[in-house]
């Protein structure tokens, strides 16, 4: 086996400098009109021309990954990942998004309503309330299964609009922080500390609003589920990463077109904006000589949590997800071939 | 309305991968041990796109490919050719413990930069 290279040398002793496929590997272009370089190559012998050995090695993934976190809040954590590819880091966006579960409203019991909001569109509205509470505590519900205080949550909402001694209305909007949580005798163990009792996440989300005399009475069941099933269970608001830009200068430009390219940069030329997309309003004479790219394998992450965990325990549970997954399919596997 | 006590923990799943009723999730379609055809079920983008990144950059194999035959089947298909040194089978080993490796080593990063 060949010692695999640094990923920076191009000019390697058995193979051939080619400034311009090294580019394509690292980077992706952006032109005026499209993207260029897109899409990776991950074929093994791809770029044995130019002495890369483009094969999969621990030793040199362990070499070359980094993370370096840029900014941390509980609920919204951005970070950078380097060294890792595409299709690596877009299964743990996507597991972020869609297979990291929560606790949700799923059943809603309704024992009196008499608001003029319907039964179903009020179901479906607390189903979207994000509920502050461990999911890692509760199983999963099994269907046709009676709930336990192991996979199901209860709160109840009580609310009835009335008009004080002096005429005042009360209760005229009912707000998330009136669901009150019922807890199973079992349960009251699992939560020992006031703080930790489930409720959900903001106290302020309006749910309703009702006139004098309306009453609404529910009992709402929260199961654990994950986001594919339904969105409501999804533990982030998002998660998203991008590319790191790159913007160089031909050294050709000197003199008076640096000085006119400077002169226009703040505000015209190297405008990036939010996204971290540049705004190509180049000038036209230069064209040729300024190149915008995108580091393939440098990304800037970005998880902002709905509230149940942190952002930190969701990007480690996805990882342990995605290991799990893994196991689940060699497990299958291993079985059909015994 | 009151939940049910004394809950029969082997009733339900404590996984974080939601409990799945199907009897396999993966089946094997092969004429020759060097090519094969895996079906997966309830699996996407998520797993195809990186068990075809991993095949692809293991030396052994010749070629991988997946795709989504249908939105509304919860289904995968991967197909792997290998150079024929190994089956199709231990590739897709190999590369799931690639990807393990992978993933292990970036939560070993993470927990080491947090702690910082």
């Amino acid at each position: 086996m060949v010692k695999p290279k640094k990923s920076t040398s191009t000019s390697a002793s058995n193979g051939v400098s080619d400034p311009n496929l090294e580019n394509k590997r690292t980077k992706v272009t952006v032109t005026n009109s499209s993207v260029e370089n897109a899409r990776g190559t991950y074929y093994s012998g791809a770029y044995t021309s130019i002495g890369f050995d483009n094969s999969f090695s621990l030793e040199k993934f362990k070499e070359n990954f980094k993370i370096n976190i840029l900014s941390e809040k509980p609920y919204e954590l951005v970070f950078e990942m380097m060294g890792v590819d595409a299709p690596i880091a877009n299964a743990i966006r996507r597991i972020l998004i869609s297979e990291v579960p929560t606790m949700a409203i799923e059943k809603v019991y309704i024992i009196n309503n008499t608001s003029i909001l319907q039964d179903e569109v009020l179901a479906h509205r607390l189903g979207l309330i994000p509920i502050k509470v461990d999911p890692r505590k509760f199983n999963f519900h099994l269907p046709n299964k009676e709930y336990t205080a192991e996979d199901t949550l209860i709160f109840k909402l009580k609310v009835k609009c009335e008009r004080d001694a002096n005429g005042k209305i009360i209760n005229d909007t009912v707000l998330s922080k009136h669901l009150e949580w019922v807890p199973h005798d079992d349960q009251i163990a699992m939560f020992p500390n006031e703080e930790d009792h489930p409720r959900p996440v903001e106290d302020d989300i309006p749910i309703m609003r009702l006139r004098p005399g309306q009453v609404i009475d529910v009992q709402l069941y929260c199961e654990k589920n994950i986001g594919r099933e339904h969105i409501k269970w999804s533990p982030v608001c998002t998660a998203s990463y991008r590319l790191l830009p790159v913007i160089s200068v031909d050294e050709s430009i000197q003199g008076e077109s640096a000085e006119k390219l400077v002169n226009t940069c703040p505000k015209k030329v190297f405008d990036i904006e939010d996204s971290g997309s540049v705004v190509a309003a180049r000038i036209q004479s230069l064209n040729q000589k300024l190149n915008f790219e995108r580091i393939r394998d440098h990304f800037i992450f970005s998880i902002e949590s709905t509230g149940a965990l942190t952002s930190r325990e969701l990007f480690q549970e996805a990882i342990k997800i995605l290991i799990e997954k893994c196991n689940i399919v060699e497990e299958s596997i291993n079985k059909l071939v015994n | 309305m009151t939940l049910a006590s004394a809950p029969n923990a082997t009733d339900s799943c404590n996984s974080f991968i939601p409990p799945s009723f199907d009897v396999n999730k993966v089946e094997i379609i092969s004429d020759r041990p060097d090519c094969a055809t895996f079906i997966f079920t309830d699996e996407d983008h998520t797993l195809g796109n990186s068990l075809h990144y991993v095949l692809m950059k293991n030396p052994k194999v010749d070629f991988s490919g997946y795709s989504i035959p249908h939105p509304s089947d919860n289904r995968m298909n991967l197909r792997i050719q290998t150079k024929g040194h190994i089956s199709a089978q231990e590739s897709l080993l190999q590369g799931l413990n690639d990807i393990k490796d992978i993933s292990a080593h970036i939560l070993d990063t993470f927990n080491n930069t947090a702690d910082n």
